[in-house]
């Protein structure tokens, strides 16, 4: 029933040029059948070396210690920590698409959700480096795994918002895993039933699960699809919750907040679109994809930017006032001494926070500057480094000078193999996604095939017609067909 | 030759010993002439231009004689909490003269300036350390260090022999030279201190102290405000102490341990800390390592300068206060609740225990601490690794020699067989010495008695040569911890009760023996430095 699939014509269309069915596979699916190109292979090494020199960097530390990073008796946490939430953070935007705007029905996920999902799982497996190897005795790190042992046996300590995150984190990698993967499926039988070569056939052929399109497989491939962002959407607002329990549930002033999990989870959506950003930007120009990821797409994106920066600078404020308001001394003090003073030791990087999160977003309040790429990158960056000072502001000023001014530390500035680490994770993303961007198709194929006859250019333009048919008009000339 | 018991008292007292004769021959008369005689011995005595030099011996390291001990090396000092060196400790008004700019960089950053010390002939280049309360125009030097390898591997090559700057004058040793030219060189050196920061911001939770006249107006400061603390946090807990925190109450059926401290009593000698070293096997990690705040030592003589903020003259201190800080042992600690593999955990005897083979090195226990007594094997400092070659670092984190030192054959030797060895990536801390605890426990089993007050004692405890510490069962209403307790009500304190984590360790305030009297709340000297750090007030450092 094709007529039934109308949409007005005052909405923008989600797919432009002349594209039917065969043309998108075409389309979505020729990177993906390419030689790799230069470019390609130019950034993949350069990407692999960067893992290199991570995994050069976390042995150091397993090595010798965790002396190898600067952090000491008075600062515990330092880069570890503010890598692994500005990574988690990061995979938010993600989930928030494929789940939560799929309940909402917004036909323009389709054209970014597939990367922005495969951004998400590489980004939590990223961020789960962090927690795992900032351990003293990684080796014992299975101790956090509650399961019935000769120890004792020797149970988790289930009041520690760790051993929250140890659940949090794993449930939110392999909830993102599923979903990403079963949307794979019907694109990846699409790759398998084109391929001409032997290998391609059988990797393909076994990554397809031996789909077959049938009515019964869409059936249920739709059903599954739903319960898994049924099972995602909480998990959007559950996981940077959890992580910010990490701080929440402390009594270090600056940490023990009770906003933070609204806080953290709006900052988490904020950093993760701006990342999906700095990635599409480039993916579409490079892989020819700019009919799938519009300017409309950008827009969208960069209007929840301004609305999830603007969340929180209202937080940022809210807690600013709430430690002046509540008078207890320690608080206000970490505020004031510690953060906003900018002469004070690490005065600067609150400030960074400030201009990079609440004030440069802004910018987006202005159509012009949305639907501009150049300004669209430019500012996913800065959004990016905004919210990893966020979380060193939150992590490293308030431990640095707590309670006690006896214990009040030097400053903290990391070592070669602190900064190896965060460069390999980097590394360890970006060779993730360049061979995802080789081998699988960026875009979702089905989905989009989904939404183009109600929201593809050329369809949308013929039925543009209809608008100023009057009934009969409309009657004449569609119903006889049936 | 003392006389009485009474006799010796009144020495102790007077602090002198007179002598009879003397006494008898001229006792109180007065001689116009002796007192000439004086004046002129005084205004005769030769008037140097420039400085004065003092050379001191450190309470660690004395004449040098204690150098080659790396628990007395790493043993801060008392004043200065700095380890590993000797340096000229000058006043802040020579500090200015020299064009020292006394900022947070000076604070937070260990490179101190060097000066060039010139006396006669002999020149040296020292680093400085600025110390409120010096005597403006007086430089102290430390003896005992700048030893030479054989004196041992601990001494070798630590500090500057400071000899140089005494003299002989033909019947004593002189320890003070004047004449003394010093010159800011412009270069500057690390100095590893163990605290930088020397103000305790008037943070009334942390410290108590006070004077004897204000104490004496108004003797019941303390307890009011522990009422009035504790009556808040009844009404925001529903009239019901147990809401207060989420976590349930500890049973503790039988011994309960608890521990008194009295700042009064403490003179910051650091004998203690050095104690706890021997007891628990606290590893020595080197000047590089304490540079980089790994420092170990479980106990700490936390030290606060006391002056007037709204003094011109930053040198008149009004005092310090030493304040010992261990693992308080809360009752409700956050460290506890934190440990994703609760490898800490609270014993039935109310002390805040470390299961090492547990701890997985997460950290957070260290974060959460409001006390910052926790510490961290960053490093392989006992040797007692699994890993091959892991003390080998060159490029991050170089171990200092004394560490392997420590780690050879015959030095483990001095390690408390009772004690566990920590291994690199564990938290520990101080447990109270539980084993000494446990043996004191079996004495008493063995002899089919109820523990005796006073048998089981803390290694802290034992080397406190002022009984600052005091330690006992609290349960037993007739041991000394609770008799200390009851008759200092009105110095007794917890540190940070506000947070109600329930310490173990009660304080008791320092009153300085003054007759200011101090106005305002809460009795803190110049009042109370609305969250004053050092960067905001570049030109302070106390």
């Amino acid at each position: 029933m094709s007529l039934l699939r109308y949409e007005s014509q005052v909405r923008p269309a989600l797919v432009e040029g002349d594209k039917d069915y065969h043309q998108v596979t075409e389309d979505i699916c020729r990177p993906v059948e390419a030689k790799p190109s230069k470019l390609w292979w130019t950034g993949f090494l350069i990407s692999v070396l960067m893992l290199v020199f991570g995994i050069v960097s976390v042995t150091m530390e397993v090595m010798y210690g965790t002396g190898q990073w600067n952090l000491g008796k008075t600062i515990g946490w330092g880069w570890d920590i503010t890598n692994f939430v500005w990574w988690v953070g990061i995979g938010h935007a993600g989930t928030l698409i494929s789940a939560i705007l799929l309940l909402f029905r917004q036909g323009w996920r389709t054209g970014v959700n597939r990367a922005a999902e495969a951004m998400t799982i590489f980004a939590v497996i990223c961020a789960g480096q962090f927690p795992i190897w900032h351990m003293g005795r990684v080796w014992n790190a299975f101790f956090v795994l509650p399961y019935p042992n000769t120890r004792g046996p020797l149970w988790v300590n289930f009041n520690s918002p760790l051993l929250w995150d140890v659940f949090a984190i794993s449930t939110y990698f392999t909830v993102s895993l599923l979903f990403w993967y079963s949307g794979l499926i019907p694109d990846l039988a699409t790759l398998r039933d084109r391929a001409k070569k032997k290998w391609r056939k059988v990797f393909y052929g076994v990554a397809a699960f031996g789909w077959t399109g049938s009515t019964k497989h869409w059936q249920r491939h739709e059903a599954l699809s739903l319960v898994l962002a049924g099972l995602s959407t909480p998990l959007v607002l559950s996981v940077h919750t959890i992580v910010s329990f990490d701080f929440a549930t402390s009594v270090v002033p600056g940490w023990h907040t009770t906003i933070f999990p609204p806080y953290f989870v709006a900052g988490a959506i904020f950093s993760g679109f701006a990342m999906v950003q700095t990635l599409l930007v480039v993916t579409r120009k490079v892989l020819g994809l700019q009919e799938y990821i519009t300017l409309e797409h950008i827009e969208v994106m960069n209007k929840v930017i301004v609305l999830t920066g603007s969340i929180v600078g209202i937080a940022y404020l809210t807690e600013l006032f709430m430690a002046w308001y509540s008078h207890v001394d320690y608080e206000w003090f970490a505020f004031k001494e510690n953060r906003v003073n900018l002469f004070s030791p690490y005065g600067w990087s609150y400030w960074i926070m400030m201009g990079c999160n609440v004030l440069s977003p802004q910018i987006f309040w202005f159509r012009k500057m949305r639907r501009n790429l150049v300004v669209t990158f430019f500012m996913s960056i800065l959004v990016n480094i905004g919210m990893w000072f966020e979380r060193f502001v939150i992590i490293v000023t308030s431990v640095y000078r707590d309670y006690l001014p006896s214990s009040w530390s030097t400053y903290y500035r990391p070592t070669i193999w602190e900064v190896g680490f965060y460069m390999g994770t980097f590394g360890l993303f970006f060779t993730c996604y360049f061979l995802f961007s080789k081998f699988f198709p960026v875009i979702a194929i089905a989905e989009i095939k989904h939404i183009l006859k109600r929201s593809g250019g050329n369809f949308k333009d013929k039925m543009g017609g209809i608008e100023v048919e009057t009934v009969n008009q409309f009657g004449d000339k569609h119903l006889h067909e049936h | 030759m003392l006389g009485s018991l009474d006799d010796f008292n009144k020495i102790l007292q007077i602090g002198v010993k007179e002598s009879p004769a003397a006494a008898a021959a001229g006792a109180g008369s007065y001689s116009a002439a002796a007192v000439a005689d004086a004046t002129a011995a005084i205004s005769g005595y030769k008037k140097g231009t420039g400085d004065e030099l003092v050379v001191y011996q450190k309470v660690s390291i004395g004449t040098g004689a204690q150098a080659g001990n790396p628990w007395l090396q790493e043993l801060p000092d008392p004043i200065s909490k700095a380890t590993w060196d000797n340096y000229a400790l000058i006043s802040v008004t020579k500090s200015k003269e020299l064009g020292i700019t006394l900022n947070a960089d000076h604070e937070y950053y260990p490179e101190k300036p060097v000066l060039e010390i010139t006396v006669g002939g002999t020149t040296m280049k020292l680093p400085c350390l600025v110390i409120p309360g010096m005597n403006a125009n007086t430089i102290a030097v430390a003896l005992g260090y700048g030893r030479n390898e054989e004196t041992g591997k601990a001494a070798a090559g630590v500090g500057q022999n400071a000899y140089q700057f005494t003299s002989y004058n033909g019947s004593n040793v002189e320890y003070h030279v004047t004449g003394v030219s010093v010159k800011n060189t412009g270069s500057k050196y690390k100095i590893a201190q163990t605290q930088i920061h020397n103000s305790y911001e008037g943070r009334i939770e942390v410290l108590r102290e006070t004077t004897m006249a204000t104490f004496k107006k108004e003797p019941n400061v303390i307890p009011e405000w522990r009422e009035e603390l504790k009556e808040e946090y009844h009404n925001n807990a529903n009239g019901d102490f147990n809401e207060a925190t989420l976590y349930p109450q500890h049973d503790q059926p039988g011994l309960k341990w608890g521990m008194n401290i009295d700042l009064n009593s403490c003179t910051g000698c650091g004998a203690c800390v050095v104690a706890c070293h021997a007891e628990n096997n606290v590893p020595v990690v080197g000047k590089r390592e304490v540079l980089r705040y790994h420092d170990m030592h479980w106990l700490r003589i936390d030290r606060y300068f006391v002056s007037d903020a709204t003094d011109k003259d930053p040198d008149n201190l009004k005092g310090v206060v030493f304040q010992p800080m261990l693992c308080q042992h809360c009752d409700n600690a956050p460290c506890e609740n934190v440990c994703p593999v609760a490898a800490t955990n609270h014993s039935m005897e109310g002390i805040n225990q470390m299961a090492y083979n547990r701890c997985i090195g997460t950290r957070y226990c260290a974060n959460n601490c409001p006390f910052k007594v926790r510490r961290f094997n960053w490093a392989d400092y006992t040797g007692a690794d699994s890993f091959k070659n892991n003390q080998d670092q060159s490029l991050v984190g170089k171990l200092d020699d004394v560490i392997f030192q420590m780690n050879d054959d015959l030095t483990r030797m001095v390690l408390n067989p009772d004690v566990t060895v920590r291994s690199r990536g564990v938290m520990e801390k101080c447990t109270f010495c539980v084993q000494k605890l446990q043996s004191a426990k079996l004495d008493a089993k063995k002899a089919g008695t109820v523990l005796p007050d006073g048998s089981a004692k803390t290694a802290c405890q034992t080397a406190c040569a002022t009984n600052a510490i005091v330690f006992g069962n609290i349960h037993d209403k007739e041991s000394a911890i609770n008799k200390v307790r009851e008759e200092n009500d009105q110095r007794k304190f917890y540190v940070l009760e506000q947070l109600h984590v329930l310490p173990s360790i009660s304080y008791l305030a320092k009153v300085r023996n003054t007759d200011e009297v101090i106005e305002g709340k809460h009795h803190v000297a110049g009042e109370k430095h609305e969250g004053m750090p050092a960067s905001t007030k570049p030109e302070e450092t106390h």
